[in-house]
């Protein structure tokens, strides 16, 4: 048996604060394979972030462990990219000087890092943009350069923190599209959290439902379309597969939205 | 497909916004617009003037006509003549040198002390949360009620720079520390994930991200370094802008007192111009 890229076994995470414990998640356990996408929904405050933080090494789970090859994660590894909700480009940097920030923390060959994050740029439509500040970019650019920011370290895992929720509507679609082609061309392991259905089936291999606080594993689907002709259709055609409906009513049902 | 056309409504929009409009000819609406504009300008820099010359102008009829007692008010031709005086005894660009150098020393010993305090607090968190009380008590405190006691431990030289530095430092501290705890945190959480060093996410994000407060913090520095100094000088110097206006109400020349506060407005205004400059330098440099 092969170690999955991926693991978290009975992991427990307890928030504390001068209002008391919050128990944030219990019992959490999945493994993910190199090169696999999955999708974890749930809805706000069920600690699907939470997961993000402990796999990137940020906090520490209170039980249970955390595996990334078989070894427990203690610290953030540049083997793992984070892509979080914001941008956050910084707008004192050129986009350029933005997308080598993490070689430049890491430390290293910092020429290596500006032909890699040059490439990067290229290769995600914002060659020329690259000495331009992140003011003169669209939301959907700068998601872009953020994207390129993440891959400038060549991490084998990319982490997706809903990277998409701050664009609107079209734009997030078509980057959602282009990401997630990027991310199975490169063959990244990855996981994306988001509180959007359709999003988390169109992009995934596999869905993981958490239930409400305290999080739990409340479900795992699998995500493939056969009506399509067996080859995996990108996220953009995902949306029109029959299967597609299916499994957001199932979802949907298991997320026990109500609304109060 | 779908990818390549966002792609290029994107491009289309990022050339709009560097300023494909102003290259289009003026409408004669946007023209009219612009006139309307610049006659605004115009119109409010002639009030200001007015303004200047009306109160010169009451400042020099009240006392002559005797509404108001000249020994208490002096007026504005024989401050301009005190003003001469001033300069031409050859001690004024003394007295005004004499001030600026303490200025401009004890400002740049506050921003330095206070800068170097709110980075060790924001480092040690712990030692802000012990030290948080006394620094908003330093801070609330007239430290211009420290001037005697500043006087009998430092002498009068001394006295002047401590006053100077006292009044200034703690709000730098206060105002540098809030300006680095407002640093956004999805850009900490950022640096962290590149597994940056608490001493990284300082150089790295929070001292660049804060440059406005830093010239937020000079810009209120400037004005109480100039107020630190001036009633250090009414204290205990033999020289200086401060001591001069001291001497002048002790004789009772008026004049001399007014000439001196005109001089002090002209130094603060000289100043803050500066650091408006500095302003727009550095935020040009910033932001592209």
């Amino acid at each position: 048996m092969s170690t999955p890229k991926i693991e978290f076994r009975h992991v427990g995470l307890h928030y504390f604060g001068p209002q008391g414990e919050t128990e944030a998640l219990r019992d959490i356990g999945f493994a993910v394979e190199e090169g696999e996408f999955v999708s974890i929904v749930g809805q706000s405050g069920c600690g699907k972030s939470t997961l993000l933080s402990l796999l990137c090494g940020l906090i520490q789970p209170t039980s249970g462990e955390v595996l990334i090859d078989g070894e427990p994660v203690t610290a953030p590894s540049p083997s793992v990219g984070f892509m979080l909700q914001q941008d956050s480009l910084f707008e004192w940097r050129t986009i350029l000087e933005n997308a080598v920030l993490g070689p430049e923390i890491r430390g290293g060959d910092m020429r290596a890092a500006r032909a890699r994050a040059e490439t990067l740029l290229k290769r995600y439509g914002l060659g020329e943009f690259r000495h331009h500040r992140p003011d003169q970019l669209s939301g959907g650019m700068r998601q872009r350069a953020a994207l390129a920011r993440t891959m400038c370290l060549e991490p084998d895992i990319l982490l997706l923190d809903e990277p998409f929720s701050a664009l609107d509507f079209q734009t997030r679609l078509s980057i959602a599209d282009e990401i997630g082609n990027i991310i199975r061309r490169e063959g990244k392991t990855a996981i994306l959290v988001t509180h959007d259905i359709p999003e988390a089936i169109a992009m995934a291999d596999r869905v993981i439902v958490l239930s409400r606080r305290p999080g739990r594993v409340k479900a795992v689907h699998p995500v493939s379309f056969p009506s399509a002709g067996g080859e995996r259709p990108s996220a953009f055609k995902a949306r029109d597969a029959e299967e597609f409906s299916q499994l957001f009513k199932t979802v949907w049902g298991e997320l026990e939205v109500h609304v109060e | 497909m779908s990818s390549n056309t966002a792609t290029m409504t994107e491009t289309e929009t990022a050339t709009d916004t560097d300023g494909m409009a102003a290259r289009r000819p003026a409408s004669p609406a946007y023209r009219a617009w612009l006139a309307r504009q610049r006659r605004d300008r115009r119109m409010v820099l002639v009030t200001q003037i007015g303004l200047v010359v009306l109160f010169l102008a009451l400042w020099e009829l009240a006392p002559r006509m005797h509404w108001v007692n000249p020994m208490l008010t002096s007026y504005p031709s024989a401050v301009w003549a005190g003003f001469v005086e001033l300069v031409r005894d050859g001690n004024l660009g003394f007295h005004v040198a004499v001030t600026m150098i303490e200025v401009v020393a004890s400002f740049a010993i506050a921003m330095a002390l206070g800068t170097a305090v709110a980075v060790a607090l924001w480092m040690f968190p712990l030692a802000e949360r012990v030290l948080d009380p006394f620094l908003v008590l330093m801070n609330a405190l007239p430290k211009i009620a420290l001037v005697p006691i500043f006087y009998i431990w430092l002498g009068p030289e001394g006295s002047i720079y401590a006053v100077a530095v006292a009044v200034a430092v703690f709000i730098t501290i206060l105002m540098l520390y809030t300006g680095f705890r407002q640093t956004d945190a999805n850009k900490i959480k950022l640096a962290r994930t590149f597994g940056a060093a608490r001493r990284q996410v300082l150089w790295k994000v929070v001292l660049p991200g804060n440059v406005h407060t830093f010239v937020a913090t000079l810009k209120a520095n400037v004005g109480l370094a100039l107020v630190g100094v001036i009633v250090g000088e009414f204290q205990a110097s033999k020289a200086g802008l401060g001591y001069l206006i001291v001497y002048g109400s002790q004789i009772f020349r008026m004049d001399m007192v007014m000439a001196t506060i005109v001089i002090l407005g002209i130094i603060s205004l000289v100043i803050y111009a500066g650091i408006q400059r500095l302003d727009t330098m550095l935020s040009r440099g910033h932001r592209g």
